[in-house]
């Protein structure tokens, strides 16, 4: 499963869609190879985009955080589950209340976007997993009785798990799987792999999606999106995902070619493109 | 209403292995007809348990609320899901480091069983993770769960319940954490409470009867059904809980009962059998 510079055919990528925290950087420290796989980009002229989960930051923060990392990005090539979830609340629910379970700073994000957010004794639209530390206090509880309410059952994400410094955490899949197990309804996914923060990404790339290569660490999240619109998909072992994870999945969940990190692919399209 | 049945009643019952919430209480109150039912079964010389998914509080507290109800059970006669697994990985895993998620009175009692508990800091050391339902579960013990399965542990619940019926309303069940971990993992629990089957081995032990001449008598087709099913017994479902005759009528295989009661107040009539 895990590839080498040869092993995968890079042939007619024209844009790339990249993952940030355990593809391009982990924690801030730049991953081997990103530095220079975004200059060499650059300098042939291909386009590329960076795709976060991020709803709590914002783009001019992410930004700021890549270009002290040493990576070469400008914020109008960022796309984050933050603005497309902001944009599908505003399409479908314009200024009906929407509960989060959300950190302090998640629910500013989105108050700060002009989502309303609901109060006490709103009768909510659609209720929005944000944080996965809803485990902790009666979050659980106040995101079923939601749903039972009958809203919406919205998601930032399904990630299983996210590589911290200090190692594996849970991710805000988590949660929602918690929540979907005892309602028995499924959460739609606003941040990635949905279809819409993929077409947002393509719109800014200007490619097709079958000429596009998306590159993530995380299955669920990059892995997914990319096969859910037929790009072409590159996992990154330097992330959430092992080589033994790999085998656990199916078949249809699995990406063309699994590589140690970027570096792998700088090599690849060095010799390929 | 009348027994509604798939398969022929198991003959000449000599145990009942009853549910509780949903079955013979609902939150603090008995339900209708529930303590003269349980009674009546009694005088018929039929050995009784009681077995609840409860991992919360220890056979003594439960055991004290049926008497008070008016049940007349003994702490002997009662069967915590969570006391059952605790002391069964105790037995399984002697002088191993467990990291458990469960409530304070549960952790008392693995303690009591000699085994060591390990805090969320060192849970990368234990060599099982153990998931029952615990009131002052954080996201940080929660990931620790997941720390110590990531790290090799292996994986243990006390079950994948949906929902904990409150008095009035609806609460979600412990099973939930469990699916959390398990999604984050990818790992499946095995499960100690309801419907191992070494669960209900227990409980038909404290019967001391045959599987086939004991049945379970529960509201849950996953739980309860398949606890008595799965071992050999018979599984009577009551309505009185969370399932629908429209749920059983639709159930296959071990989740399917031999019979269907509006309540349990209906089970001397059946167990006197027409």
């Amino acid at each position: 499963m895990r590839a080498t510079a040869e092993t995968f055919d890079l042939a007619g990528v024209e844009g790339l869609i990249l993952d940030l925290d355990g593809t391009l950087h982990n924690g801030g420290v730049a991953a081997p190879g990103a530095i220079e796989l975004l200059a060499w980009l650059r300098q042939r002229k291909i386009p590329f985009v960076f795709c976060t989960q991020d709803a709590e930051y914002g783009e001019a923060h992410v930004h700021s955080r890549l270009r002290a990392a040493g990576l070469d990005a400008r914020q109008e090539e960022i796309v984050s589950g933050g603005a497309a979830a902001v944009a599908f609340l505003k399409a479908r629910y314009d200024d009906a209340p929407i509960e989060a379970i959300a950190t302090p700073r998640q629910g500013q994000y989105f108050a700060d976007r002009g989502i309303r957010l609901a109060a006490k004794g709103d009768k909510p639209a659609a209720l929005l997993l944000l944080s996965y530390n809803g485990f902790s206090g009666g979050d659980l509880d106040r995101a079923c009785q939601t749903v039972w309410a009958g809203a919406d059952f919205l998601t930032l994400a399904l990630d299983r798990s996210f590589r911290m410094p200090q190692g594996l955490i849970p991710g805000l899949g988590a949660f929602a799987k918690a929540v979907e197990h005892v309602t028995r309804k499924r959460a739609r996914v606003l941040g990635k792999p949905s279809h819409e923060i993929a077409a947002a990404a393509l719109a800014k790339l200007g490619t097709s999606a079958g000429a596009t290569l998306v590159v993530g660490d995380n299955l669920d999240a990059d892995i997914r999106m990319g096969r859910n619109i037929g790009a072409r998909t590159i996992l990154t072992l330097s992330g959430t995902t092992s080589l033994a994870d790999l085998t656990r999945v199916r078949p249809a969940e699995r990406p063309d070619a699994a590589i140690d990190d970027v570096s792998v692919l700088l090599q690849a399209l060095k010799t390929q493109l | 209403m009348n027994a509604r049945t798939g398969e022929a009643k198991p003959r000449r019952i000599k145990g009942v292995v009853f549910d509780l919430d949903g079955t013979l209480v609902r939150g603090p109150d008995a339900l209708p007809g529930a303590v003269e039912a349980v009674a009546a079964i009694r005088a018929m010389g039929i050995s009784l348990a009681f077995c609840t998914q409860d991992s919360v509080n220890p056979p003594e507290h439960v055991a004290s609320k049926l008497a008070k109800l008016g049940f007349g059970a003994t702490p002997d006669d009662v069967i915590c899901a969570g006391w059952f697994a605790a002391r069964h990985l105790a037995e399984t895993y002697p002088g191993a480091k467990i990291y458990a998620i469960c409530s304070p009175d549960l952790r008392r009692y693995f303690f009591d069983q000699g085994v060591e508990l390990v805090s969320p800091a060192d849970a990368a050391s234990a060599k099982v993770a153990f998931v029952a339902r615990d009131p002052h579960l954080t996201a940080e013990t929660l990931a620790a769960a997941c720390t110590a399965i990531w790290a090799g542990a292996t994986f243990y619940a006390f079950g994948h319940d949906r929902l904990l019926p409150l008095a009035g309303r609806n609460a979600p069940g412990g099973g939930a954490f469990v699916k959390a971990i398990e999604f984050a993992t990818r790992r499946r629990a095995k499960v100690l409470g309801k419907p191992s089957k070494s669960l209900a081995m227990a409980a038909l032990t404290r019967l001391g009867v045959a599987p086939a001449e004991a049945i379970v008598v529960g509201d849950s087709l996953d739980s309860d059904i398949r606890l008595g099913r799965g071992a050999g017994a018979g599984g009577v479902l009551v309505l009185t809980g969370g399932s629908t005759e429209r749920d059983a009528e639709a159930a296959t295989g071990l989740r399917k009962p031999n019979a269907v009661l509006a309540s349990v107040a209906a089970l001397p009539d059946w167990l006197a059998g027409a």
